[in-house]
């Protein structure tokens, strides 16, 4: 069904750059959160499975991309009156503690009544989130996308500034590339590229404007049935 | 003579890529050691100061330049007879007072108090002096800096190589101070080992090193001659200062 160049969301991709982070084995869950724990230090991305952790401080380059598409996704939903709660840059963690990662941002939309208004996640209780990004300018040393299997996380978006790829997570655990979004199944994902980059000459008001114009001529302004 | 302040005003330090590291903050100094004993990391150079931690994974020019120093400085001392003691890439902690820290250096050793950690397998700094001369390879720009580290460890003398310069500096009051002779070596302008620190392409392994062996024989003879005789008399080569 789907035509997209179909390849397993673990594949790491060997042609980004390094990270310029620094990856430390045999550290234990407690020594993991510990590190986490010190506010001083929320802004380095930390990513620990079962004894690896990398320490990222992202680029400039990946917080503005990151940034655009959290931008993209709230515009298009708001203009399609489709609730959404984002949680940004919080940490998740595996219950089994062997995991623990941050995604570029997330959201919650198709559980978003479950968490509506909702300061905190109690992540022994509530769903985990419904759509995580991740921004791949570099290349990661330890895979996210086990993590995220762990964490039932049930889309995932993968951007590295030129494609914007979806995998879902299927009853067997793993993700598999699909075209349409799961959260936001009218949307071909690859559909939010062109918008990934700015129009010369295009503030970011005039941008976002030409996004909005667009989600509304190719859906019109609601989608029936929410 | 330019002090460390003056010369993080020099244009040459501004150059130096970003850090490549990871700087945490923060850090108790527990933390800091429970992450420092997981033998695994052995690779990634820490060094912490008074709650800043920067992680760093040293790049291939980071790692050859610094092995190039270590060699000369093996290779000068052999040949000259003077004994060394080299200490790699140990981890040093000044944990004594209020503002504790712990690096890495490039290379250390202990050259003019050799005979004091002559006989100790481990080196406790409680009871033996700090290594004489540190090495630190400085291809990108430390966000912790060393030398506030070093001074509190009274490490006598640094080198700093940013891979185009050598240049060494002694602790004097608290600083420290650039200065053209080495502490340790007190006959060697240290910038005259910069050509042979500076990779040359086509250059094979031991040719290099034997030129070295040249070089240093035809310009210190005389140290040699000052060791041997030292030696015959039973007594440790010193250099005078």
């Amino acid at each position: 069904m789907a035509t997209v160049e179909q390849r397993p969301a673990h594949v790491q991709d060997e042609h980004l750059a390094p990270s310029g982070g620094i990856v430390l084995k045999d550290i234990p869950w407690a020594l993991y959160e510990a590190l986490r724990d010190l506010e001083e230090n929320w802004h380095i991305k930390m990513t620990y499975d079962d004894g690896v952790l990398e320490l990222m401080s992202p680029s400039p380059k990946h917080e503005s991309l990151k940034t655009r598409i959290g931008r993209l996704i709230e515009a298009l939903t708001e203009e399609l009156r489709i609730p959404i709660e984002g949680f940004g840059s919080t940490t998740w963690k595996r219950p089994d503690n062997r995991g623990g990662l941050e995604a570029d941002t997330c959201y919650y939309i198709v559980n978003e009544p479950l968490v509506r208004g909702k300061e905190e996640i109690d992540q022994q209780l509530d769903p985990p989130p419904d759509l995580a990004v991740e921004i791949e300018v570099s290349r990661s040393a330890v895979a996210k996308v086990p993590i995220y299997a762990g964490l039932h996380v049930a889309e995932i978006w993968r951007c590295d500034g030129k494609s914007l790829r979806t995998f879902h997570l299927t009853p067997g655990g793993e993700y598999v590339e699909q075209e349409l979004s799961l959260n936001l199944p009218f949307l071909r994902v690859a559909d939010l590229v062109p918008f990934l980059a700015r129009r010369r000459g295009a503030d970011s008001n005039a941008w976002i404007g030409e996004f909005r114009a667009w989600v509304r001529e190719r859906f019109g302004t609601g989608i029936s049935g929410r | 003579m330019a002090t460390v302040e003056q010369l993080l005003a020099d244009e040459r330090i501004e150059r130096l890529a970003p850090s490549e590291g990871i700087v945490l903050k923060d850090v108790p100094w527990a933390l800091y050691e429970a992450l420092r004993d997981v033998e695994e990391n052995w690779h990634i150079k820490m060094t912490y100061d008074d709650g800043a931690l920067e992680l760093m994974s040293p790049s291939n020019k980071h790692e050859s330049i610094k092995k190039r120093i270590g060699r000369l400085i093996e290779t000068m001392t052999a040949e000259l007879h003077i004994p060394v003691r080299p200490l790699g890439s140990t981890t040093w902690k000044a944990d004594r007072s209020e503002k504790k820290g712990g690096l890495e250096a490039d290379e250390c050793c202990y050259i003019l108090n050799e005979r004091f950690v002559r006989e100790c397998e481990e080196i406790d700094l409680a009871l033996a002096p700090p290594p004489d001369l540190a090495v630190e390879a400085e291809v990108s720009r430390r966000a912790v800096p060393k030398e506030p580290i070093y001074a509190r460890l009274g490490v006598p003398e640094v080198w700093r190589c940013d891979g185009k310069s050598l240049r060494s500096f002694q602790l004097i009051a608290g600083e420290y101070v650039e200065n053209e002779m080495s502490l340790n070596l007190p006959f060697l302008r240290v910038a005259d080992l910069m050509p042979f620190v500076k990779w040359r392409p086509g250059a094979g392994g031991s040719e290099w090193i034997q030129e070295f062996q040249t070089w240093a024989r035809s310009n210190f003879a005389d140290q040699i001659r000052t060791s041997r005789s030292a030696a015959a008399g039973g007594t440790p080569a010193r250099n005078l200062l």
